[in-house]
């Protein structure tokens, strides 16, 4: 991102974030890169003129949703990222993330934990939603809408979607974005597809 | 109080409590874990990384027979739902680099709403060093029994030659 007016537009965005998704980004970033890591984020966000300490966030307060998108690009740039690592990321999230501890009451079973998607994303983000637009013995179609982002949001929520159907049917998963808003579609939908035999 | 107030306060609350929590867990010595009611592993704590060597990217969200025995740990599982809690049963864990691991397992079910379980929380202690402690303690008993039995053979053995020499001298006489 080259310009501080970027960074500016992101911080426009409507809606607020969980402090536990900045938290989970600071943990990938110090077990990755180390507490100079963390200073190199913390500086690149500095430079385009906000300031995000994460050791003092707190995981229950809510922090604008620009924040969110900006903290995911000063990590992309600041460590020279590529969408790869990103995605990698986004993998790592959820099993460091307080949500799996949160509604593990949910993870009874596949259905029932896909059911309440939406339930999961309105504890994170105050704005957009998911919803289930099917659900099968071997795949599931989510859609998000209803938010801005950037398009380093759509890798990391490929990882993050990922990772979280592998926990869930506890199989491996192939997910792809089948639909994205910075593609001209009007939302962002995810397939998640797993094979019915055990690996 | 104002409802903003009062919900900055709670939040003050909420992350007073996770900080209580967070340092509670990480400060125990002994090795926890928490698996829900399809045996998923969704907490660890740094215990549990220092004996076993798996750490929260390695095992959260992964099946808990990653580590330990299938059957066994599924039968533990339902035992303790069924009973509530599970005290001192000997089991193995495998750790990261394949290293088994004999353990003393304690189990307590995780109720919601003191209806429905949600999951089992694990607590275990390392018997390496009680098994080494074990072995080498059986090795010396059997030594000792060695030498027992060759010592009494050779007090029973002087006895008899005692018993020749006194016939012999009683034969000279």
């Amino acid at each position: 991102m080259d310009t501080k007016k970027e960074a500016e537009r992101m911080m426009s965005f409507k809606g607020e974030v969980r402090g536990m998704t900045l938290k989970t980004d600071e943990r990938f970033v110090l077990k990755r890169f180390g507490k100079e890591g963390v200073e190199k984020v913390e500086k690149r966000m500095e430079d385009l003129g906000y300031t995000l300490k994460y050791k003092d966030v707190s995981s229950m307060d809510y922090y604008p949703l620009g924040m969110r998108m900006l903290s995911l690009v000063a990590i992309k740039e600041a460590l020279g990222l590529s969408d790869e690592r990103i995605r990698e990321m986004g993998r790592a999230a959820p099993r460091a993330s307080l949500l799996i501890r949160f509604f593990m009451k949910y993870f009874l079973s596949p259905q029932k934990t896909f059911e309440r998607a939406n339930e999961i994303w309105e504890k994170h983000y105050t704005v957009g939603s998911v919803d289930v637009a099917e659900v099968a013995e071997d795949r599931v179609v989510l859609q998000i809408s209803g938010m801005e982002s950037h398009p380093v949001f759509c890798n990391y929520l490929i990882g993050y979607l990922s990772s979280l159907g592998r926990i869930i049917v506890q199989k491996e998963v192939e997910l792809e974005e089948t639909k994205c808003v910075f593609k001209g579609d009007n939302l962002h939908e995810f397939v998640c597809k797993w094979q019915m035999t055990r690996k | 109080m104002a409802d903003d107030k009062k919900i900055k306060t709670l939040i003050e609350d909420i992350n007073l409590l996770e900080n209580y929590n967070k340092e509670l867990f990480s400060f125990t010595p002994l090795p926890l874990f928490f698996v829900n009611p399809m045996g998923t592993v969704l907490e660890i704590n740094p215990a549990f990384t220092k004996i076993t060597g798996y750490d929260t990217y390695d095992v959260v969200g992964e099946p808990i027979s990653s580590f330990f025995d299938e059957k066994e740990i599924k039968g533990i599982i339902e035992e303790t739902m069924e009973k509530d809690s599970i005290d001192n049963r000997e089991s193995v864990i495998v750790s990261k680099d394949g290293e088994k691991i004999p353990i003393s397992i304690f189990a307590r079910n995780r109720k919601m709403l003191e209806e429905e379980s949600n999951g089992v929380f694990f607590s275990f202690f390392d018997l390496k060093e009680v098994k080494k402690k074990e072995k080498e303690l059986k090795e010396k008993l059997e030594e000792m029994e060695k030498f027992r039995k060759l010592v009494v053979g050779r007090e029973l053995k002087m006895v008899e030659l005692k018993e020749k020499i006194k016939k012999l001298k009683k034969r000279q006489a």
